[in-house]
């Protein structure tokens, strides 16, 4: 079992060919999740953050369609294997609405929170957290890096090792 | 019987009061214009707007109308789906008159209120027929075989109609909201120019995808920012990206249609607004047969006449809802529709 402590921080950078292989990628993140925690996405508009995160809701078991939340902020999904709370903070300006909107109370145990701009969610997040950055570099050509922040899902590690070196 | 209707699910502050069915005595809508200048809907701002505006609206319905609270005989208000602290804002006001006039409560869903709109027209579209209702935060086909019994034929399976234009609008730096500014810059455009993907269009199923095209304009602005020749293009891309929505949405309502035998369509929602996709739905239903209802713009958009008309509609069938009405974001019919 790969248990870091919450200092440990380990990177991992893929190129993926367009939005089949993005969703390619989520569906074999999906199988450590067996348990709640943070994915915060960055990128900016077309980069694949939505994309990513239905892929990996329905392969979790969420059997509605999960769409962009941007107008509603925040949607939850109870219907997979873990409980989804679909973040976007893409039209948040200042910190303090995200508390005034209650994201803070999202964080609980046991629920997967993946946050779509993350730029914009300042110090809220959790310190122990997984960070996707998705980059544009082209028709169909996106670049992703993917930063560990502390232990996370047991399994999850090895499986990026593995995907990493698939590439 | 006069009912009061308010609306603040979004980022419209609505109030009406509707005298027994379909006697609309005030209807005041205040747009939070401030929202422009963050290019969208800031929930917190939006919340704090309603807060501010929402009792001297009322105060201002009932003064215009020579009436007093009073007279006041049932409250309808929007719980929901939206933004949650705008809602709680219309919700506790609601909740407060409700209490203080001892009156009746009926909390309201945002999603049918727009369908509901439609019985407040002179010659109300008899069900069945097939709603579109495409805004910023919706888009859905829905076939209303009655005043409250819906079936959802289509929906967005990411990105809703409105938010795509939002989107598209701040890549082409064009402002907020995206709809009104797309259809201006496209005025001088050739829609032929980019052909851009319709996603879904020839798919059997009435759902939709709005996330491709967006992802296709952005590749198209990226590469033209890079050769230069993007200012000059502003209106063809605008144009063409206007025109692969319109043929979207135009395809997959009178299929709608077709699917369900029904030979009228009804518009709702801020999209409903955009002359392309009017004049093509006008265009495509009489060719069709098909009778194409779009309301006036007050009732298409956010506003509180239809939470007032779909207010006294179930409360003639006795519904009644407690102070413990609370508020939810998503989920279009679900609730408090329960058929």
């Amino acid at each position: 079992m790969d248990m870091q402590d919450h200092r440990t921080t380990r990177k991992w950078r893929f190129t993926l060919g367009g939005p089949e292989q993005t969703r390619e990628l989520a569906h074999r993140m999906a199988a450590p999740l067996r348990s709640g925690g943070t994915i915060a996405f960055y990128g900016g508009l077309g980069s694949g953050k939505t994309t990513f995160i239905q892929a990996l809701a329905g392969e979790l078991g969420c059997r509605v369609p999960v769409t962009s939340p941007t107008y509603t902020i925040i949607n939850r999904y109870d219907c997979g294997r873990i409980p989804i709370v679909h973040v976007d903070c893409y039209r948040i300006r200042h910190e303090d609405e995200l508390w005034e909107i209650g994201l803070a109370e999202m964080f609980e145990p046991g629920v997967l929170v993946c946050i779509e701009w993350a730029e914009h969610s300042g110090g809220i997040l959790p310190r122990r957290r997984l960070d996707i950055r998705l980059e544009s570099v082209g028709r169909d050509r996106r670049k992703m890096e993917i930063t560990a922040l502390g232990g996370l899902w047991p399994g999850l590690d090895t499986l990026l090792e593995k995907i990493s070196e698939d590439q | 019987m006069l009912t009061l209707g308010i609306e603040t699910s979004c980022d419209e502050t609505s109030v009406a009061l509707l005298r027994d069915e379909n006697e609309l005595l005030s209807h005041l809508v205040l747009s939070q214009l401030e929202h422009e200048r963050y290019g969208g809907v800031v929930p917190e701002l939006a919340s704090r707007a309603h807060q501010q505006a929402l009792l001297p609206m009322i105060e201002r319905s009932l003064a215009e109308t020579g009436l007093s609270p009073a007279n006041i005989d049932l409250i309808g208000v929007t719980v929901g789906p939206g933004l949650i602290g705008a809602l709680l804002v219309g919700i506790c006001t609601a909740k407060s008159l409700a209490l203080a006039l001892g009156r009746p409560l009926v909390g309201v869903n945002h999603v049918e209120a727009h369908l509901m709109a439609n019985m407040l027209l002179p010659n109300p579209p008899e069900p069945p027929f097939v709603a579109l209702l495409v805004s910023g935060g919706h888009t859905l086909l829905v076939e209303v075989d009655d005043w409250g019994e819906y079936l959802i034929l289509g929906r967005s399976r990411d990105d809703a109609v409105g938010e795509s234009f939002d989107k598209v609008a701040k890549m082409l730096e064009l402002g907020y909201p995206g709809g009104p500014v797309i259809e201006k810059a496209a005025e001088d455009g050739n829609p032929s120019a980019f052909p851009f993907p319709r996603p879904m269009m020839r798919d059997d199923s009435l759902d939709m995808s709005f996330s491709g095209l967006k992802t296709a304009v952005l590749y198209e602005t990226r590469d033209l920012a890079e050769r230069g020749g993007l200012e000059q293009a502003i209106p063809d891309l605008a144009a063409s990206f206007q025109a692969a929505v319109a043929d979207v949405l135009v395809n997959k309502s009178i299929r709608a249609c077709e699917r369900s035998g029904a030979r009228c369509l009804v518009v709702a929602g801020g999209v409903a607004r955009n002359t392309l996709l009017r004049n093509r739905l006008d265009a495509t239903g009489s060719r069709e047969d098909i009778r194409v209802i779009v309301p006036p713009m007050e009732l298409c958009t956010d506003n509180a006449a239809m939470v007032a008309r779909t207010a006294i509609h179930y409360y003639r069938q006795g519904r009644r809802d407690g102070l413990d009405v609370g508020a939810f974001a998503t989920g279009a019919l679900d609730w408090p529709v329960a058929k």
